[in-house]
Formats: structure tokens, C-alpha cells, sequence
């Protein structure tokens, strides 16, 4: 029997830096080559920690939570949240007690019945651009909808988009090129003035009386047969906002990138609107923002490669989705793909919980785009500006309307 | 004569997360309850649904669904 790698094994070492912009057009390449060469990798950076990147590798990890805890999900350590992500940060059986409560708001059913809101908005935001030659599509639309989306669902007032979205973006960008210090002090100034806003909203809507609002039902809420707290009901709200913006506006950047490079995928979607259920989940899998970590509990060895209780392991689920193990052609997109079981929202019990929501808004918006604007095109003078980070998006992306590559 | 085939979805709960790609995929054998979580409503016997099935059982991230041959009685 062949005695299991460690983090000092020189076949295990591979320089990642999850926050590096040198390798943000390439990180598909970097994982690609850690795939083949040490699929479990070591990187120094961040105080060291690992790297999972097969599909199988991701898969088992997401689904055996008492070896791999969901304590921390960031590197470094934090985001400027004070105290866990709430439902995200806790691990069983607190989790499940959690889960229980926030599960019903985000049901395919409650979803169906905001169906309507989302179309509006999409259409509305989508007939602005139409009035325009050249648009930032990420300000115009990728950022403008979860962010409004979000407020909807939440049935706050629908101008508070702007901040919102630049409080989810600085939290998850912290300060693109300043120290990891500077950054955290970024991201912890961002963090408490949306703890502030979320109890201001809190007081506001605490006299309502309609049970169904969310707010209520946070206040109504227990844990067990306690009340929640205020402090709970926060960091639940901030996961909502983190998991709920950001993602969606970088699945629909990507999306749209990749369709204005690609004017036939894109007329053969135009063409044929039932390929879009199809085709969001093709388009998750191509391009899957989200790259949690998890802390290990006790040794364990993985693939070969024995890890350490305290240590932490990041697990792109980008990676996981382009694994040629897994999916056949893998760097192809084929909007007919089926079966397609990425990961994109994880798996295992912190399955992202927004994930019928985001499947939602991405179809809604697939479908009316290419409905109402159905050819776009990238400016090769002016080329979108894609970031990386735990969760992967896009600054900006100037799109040309009415013409086709 | 040979009776036809006629399969049922087992769901695996205590596996199951609740992705929702089931009710997605067959839509004639799966439908949600109020939290998201399946409810086998159907059984596969045409090819189109043995095939709808066989989705289903493949799209699922958690693989928590078999299919198992119900006998007519």
C-alpha cells in the first residue's frame, strides 16, 4: 500500500492564489494543469491550505460535512462578517435547525409566485438597453436585476438596488489590488453598514401585518423553541445578500460574454427559447462562480493525500464542473447537454439554498434577452474586465447592441 | 405474455438536498412539496418516460434516486 501524500510532498505543491488577478482569464488552464498534476494541491498562500479540484474529489467533500466543517468558507478567514453566515457557517445539527426555517422562502412555489415581478423587471431594464447603441451590460442589467430582484422578494423599496449592489460587491471584492489588510478593512466597513441597514429595515416593517413578508416571518422565526435573535437574523440576511447578488450577476456576464462570442450558440438559442432550461444549467456548468473552503475536522485522507484536522481546503466547483472525468467534452458548451449534474450550487446540506431562485431569474432572463435583443456583440476596443476571488464575476462588460459578431 | 416494465423513483431523503433537477427533468413522475423536496408522483412504463426517468435519476448532484421495477400484481 502506497503511504498517502502530505503538505510537505513535493508532487502536492502548486502556487494558487484564489485572489490573484495575474490568473483571472486563465484560472480554467490553471485548473486544467492541477487536475492532471496533483489533483489534491498544496498552496502556500494565505498560511497554506489545500486545493480539491477533480469532480469526484469536490463531490466528497461537499457530502461528509463532519470531516469537512463549513466553520470558515473564506480565505483568508473573513469576509468583514461579524460572527458565521447564517445558515452557511454552521455545521449539523444547528444547520438543519436553520435550514428548516429558511427552506419554505426559497421554494420553487414561493419562486413561481414571483415569477411575474422578475419578468417586469427584467423587461424593464431590457428595453432601457435596447434604447442604447453601447451599454455596460454588468451596470445595465447583471447587477441592476438580483439587486432588485432581492428587494422584491424582501419587499423593501426597490431604489435601495444601487447600495445594495455596491455593498455585496465590495464585500466579496474587497479592494481589487490593496493588502489583504486593506482589503478586510474594506470589506469590514461595508459589512457593518449592511448589518445597519438590515435592522433599520428590520424596525421599519415590524409593525406589518402580513404574515407572508419575509420580514414577519424572520420576526415570528424560532430556533428550536426560542425566538430568533437579532444577531442571527443579520447574518442571515447577509448570506442572502452575499449568495444572492454577486452570483447572479456574474452567471449572467458570463453568459453573455460567452454568447457574444459565439453568434451561432447564440442564434441557437434565439431560435429555439425551449432550449433555455437546457441551457442555464449548461451555462452554470461552464462558468461556476462560487469557490468555498472548508475546515478539516480530523485527519483524512483524500485521493491520496492525507490532510491534517485545522486545515483548510478550497473547492472551486468551476473545477469540479469541467473535470473530463465527469462530462464529456467538457471545455465544449452544448446547450442540449443532459444529464448535467454540476455542482454550481454545491451539494450536501448547504446546497446552495437561493438555487431556485438564481435558476429562475437566469431563465427569465435567458429567455427575454434573446426574445428582445437577440444580437449583441463584445467591443474589441473596449473588452469586459473579468475578476476572480471566492467568487468569480465581471467588472464591466461593454456590449454593443443591435449587431453580431 | 410479458407484462411491461414499469419503474418507480426511490428518493434517498436522507441524501436528497432538495436541488429540485428531478421535478425539473420528469415532470410527469416528480412533482415539489411546500420546502422544495420531490414527491414521487408517477411510475415510468412508455420509453419517453423510462427515458425521463433515467434523466432524472443522471441530473441528480446528490445521486439519491434508483429506479426499481414494480411487478403488476
Amino acid at each position: 500500500m502506497t503511504e498517502p501524500k502530505d503538505a510537505k510532498s513535493p508532487e502536492v505543491q502548486f502556487d494558487f492564489d484564489i485572489h490573484s488577478p495575474d490568473i483571472v482569464d486563465t484560472v480554467y488552464d490553471v485548473y486544467t494543469e492541477m487536475r492532471a498534476k496533483c489533483p489534491v494541491a498544496h498552496s502556500p498562500r494565505y498560511g497554506g491550505h489545500w486545493i480539491a479540484t477533480k469532480y469526484a474529489d469536490i463531490h466528497e467533500v461537499l457530502r461528509n460535512p463532519s470531516v469537512f466543517s463549513s466553520e470558515s468558507v473564506n480565505v483568508p478567514g473573513t469576509i468583514g462578517q461579524d460572527g458565521p453566515m447564517i445558515p452557511l457557517e454552521v455545521d449539523p445539527p444547528d444547520h438543519g435547525e436553520y435550514r428548516r426555517l429558511i427552506n419554505p422562502l426559497f421554494s420553487p412555489k414561493r419562486m413561481a409566485d414571483l415569477e411575474p415581478r422578475i419578468r417586469a423587471i427584467a423587461v424593464e431594464l431590457i428595453e432601457e438597453m435596447r434604447k442604447h447603441d453601447k451599454v455596460d451590460f454588468v451596470r445595465a442589467f447583471a447587477r441592476a436585476l438580483p439587486g432588485r430582484v432581492f428587494l422584491a422578494l424582501m419587499g423593501w423599496n426597490p431604489d435601495h438596488a444601487p447600495q445594495l449592489n455596491h455593498w455585496a460587491d465590495t464585500i466579496v471584492l474587497g479592494e481589487p489590488g490593496a493588502s489583504e489588510e486593506r482589503a478586510t478593512e474594506v470589506r469590514t466597513a461595508a459589512a457593518m453598514e449592511v448589518y445597519t441597514y438590515f435592522a433599520e429595515m428590520m424596525d421599519e416593517r415590524a409593525d406589518s401585518d402580513d404574515a407572508d413578508d419575509i420580514t414577519q416571518i424572520f420576526i415570528n422565526g424560532t430556533f428550536e423553541d426560542r425566538p430568533l435573535t437579532q444577531f442571527e437574523t443579520l447574518n442571515i440576511l447577509f448570506l442572502f445578500l452575499i449568495g444572492g447578488l454577486h452570483t447572479v450577476q456574474g452567471q449572467l456576464a458570463h453568459t453573455v460574454i460567452y454568447l457574444a462570442e459565439h453568434p451561432e450558440v447564440r442564434r441557437q438559442l434565439a431560435d429555439d427559447l425551449s432550449l433555455v432550461p437546457t441551457a442555464v444549467e449548461e451555462m452554470l456548468r461552464w462558468e461556476s462562480a462560487v469557490c468555498p473552503a472548508r475546515v478539516v475536522k480530523e485527519d483524512y485522507v483524500l485521493n491520496g493525500v492525507r490532510l491534517r484536522a485545522g486545515d483548510k481546503i478550497l473547492i472551486p466547483f468551476a473545477s469540479a464542473n469541467h473535470d473530463a472525468d465527469q462530462y464529456a467534452d467538457p471545455d465544449v458548451v452544448d446547450l442540449t447537454r443532459d444529464p448535467n449534474p454540476h455542482l454550481a450550487f454545491g451539494a450536501g446540506n448547504h446546497r446552495c439554498v437561493g438555487s431556485h431562485l438564481a435558476r429562475l431569474e437566469l431563465r427569465i432572463a435567458f429567455e427575454e434577452l434573446h426574445r428582445r435583443m437577440p444580437d449583441y456583440r463584445l467591443d474589441p476596443d473596449d473588452p469586459p474586465v473579468r475578476h476572480l476571488s471566492q467568487v468569480k464575476g465581471v467588472v464591466k462588460l461593454p456590449l454593443i447592441i443591435g449587431e453580431s459578431a | 405474455m410479458q407484462m411491461p416494465e414499469r419503474l418507480t423513483a426511490e428518493v434517498d431523503y436522507s441524501v436528497c438536498k432538495g436541488h429540485g433537477r428531478c421535478y425539473m427533468s420528469a415532470v410527469d413522475l416528480f412533482d415539489c412539496d411546500d420546502d422544495g423536496y420531490p414527491v414521487v408522483i408517477g411510475a415510468a412504463t412508455t420509453p419517453t418516460e423510462i427515458a425521463a426517468l433515467e434523466r432524472a435519476i443522471a441530473n441528480c448532484p446528490e445521486r439519491a434516486i434508483s429506479a426499481v421495477a414494480v411487478t403488476p400484481s
